[in-house]
């Protein structure tokens, strides 16, 4: 069903096809002017392909150290130096007046003790 | 055969027999070097030869029970030889050495002790140690000859499986009363376990207080007073 509007303009359109004027030159090169503006100010449209282009070679280059250090780390890393552990203290002193030589062998529990009469 | 083919052949055979007549003539020359001595020892056994004089040996043999040494060696060095073997088997001294097995702990008060000499150490030790008591444990002896072989003794204690193990004993010095026993081991066991290892040394008829923390319950402690008498 066709509305008014329509209607309207399928008549609008047969008088403007009817009526043959020729178009100012001003306005022509108006409108030259104005669709080159348009294009200039526009921003540059790539296919999709040059975008992946662009980021496929440093991220095959990446994938490849990435594999390279899989391949060539070893699986278990060499394991940390152990601190050295005292098992042992050995103390030696004389009390040379008293022609008596002293040594003490600590085990383990390397706790200082103090005289209970010095403090 | 020509004659040519025979000379040939005489020379391989020549060739082929010269070294082997090179080699007996090697060995006769070697034995003719050689000399094999017995020896009867008056103070040293046939091990103590062989273990301080191996770098002169070539072959050696030897009976505990008549203290002989049979030795090849070379006969250039025979004169060294038996120049060392009388100077290593002189009388070697005989050491007494006492040991006293003493715990000393923070618990409780300790016994009396008889023996005024080990008191006298033990109260030094008071001083400088933070025990509040010491008990003897037992008290062991032993005879032990200066350079001699290993000496183990099991001691006297309460502990179970106390060894001690006393090995290259030297004496220093010749002024009596100013020697110095030098023990080149002094290793005690509990059982398995190692208690002490220690080269150390004392002077005659002074005293050696060896201890060991942590040996008992509550933080004991095991100390081996040792004194040693040159006889």
């Amino acid at each position: 069903m066709k509305t008014k509007q329509n209607r309207d303009d399928q008549t609008i359109s047969r008088l403007v096809q009817s009526v043959q004027l020729e178009i100012p030159s001003h306005l022509d090169k108006q409108v030259d002017t104005l669709l080159k503006e348009k294009k200039a100010s526009r921003w540059p449209i790539r296919p999709v392909w040059s975008d992946m282009r662009r980021f496929f070679l440093p991220a095959a280059a990446l994938a490849g150290v990435i594999v390279l250090l899989v391949i060539f780390t070893p699986l278990s890393s060499p394991p940390a130096p152990q601190k050295p552990v005292i098992s042992e203290i050995r103390t030696e002193f004389e009390l040379k007046d008293k022609n008596i030589k002293i040594i003490w062998f600590q085990k383990e529990d390397f706790k200082l003790r103090r005289n209970s009469h010095e403090s | 055969m020509n004659r040519k083919g025979l000379v040939i052949m005489l020379v391989i055979l020549a060739l082929a027999v010269m070294p082997a007549l090179g080699k007996e003539k090697n060995k006769e020359d070697i034995s003719k070097e050689l000399i094999t001595k017995t020896y009867f020892l008056d103070h040293i056994t046939p091990r103590d030869v062989n273990r301080s004089l191996k770098a002169y040996i070539l072959d050696v043999s030897g009976d505990q029970n008549s203290n002989m040494v049979t030795v090849m060696l070379q006969k250039k060095n025979l004169e060294v030889f038996e120049k060392l073997l009388k100077r290593l088997d002189v009388e070697r001294k005989t050491i007494q050495v006492r040991i006293f097995t003493v715990i000393a702990s923070n618990e409780k008060k300790g016994e009396a002790i008889d023996n005024k000499d080990l008191r006298r150490v033990l109260d030094e030790l008071q001083k400088v140690l933070s025990f509040k008591a010491y008990r003897l444990d037992g008290a062991s002896f032993i005879n032990i000859k200066e350079g001699g072989d290993p000496n183990y003794l099991e001691l006297i204690s309460k502990l179970p499986n106390l060894n001690l193990r006393i090995d290259d004993v030297r004496i220093k010095g010749n002024n009596p009363g100013e020697r110095i026993i030098d023990l080149g081991e002094l290793r005690l066991n509990s059982g398995k376990v190692r208690l002490i290892s220690t080269q150390t040394s004392l002077k005659e008829n002074g005293y050696l207080v060896a201890g060991v923390s942590k040996a008992g319950h509550n933080g004991d402690a095991l100390v081996l007073v040792i004194n040693a008498v040159i006889k």
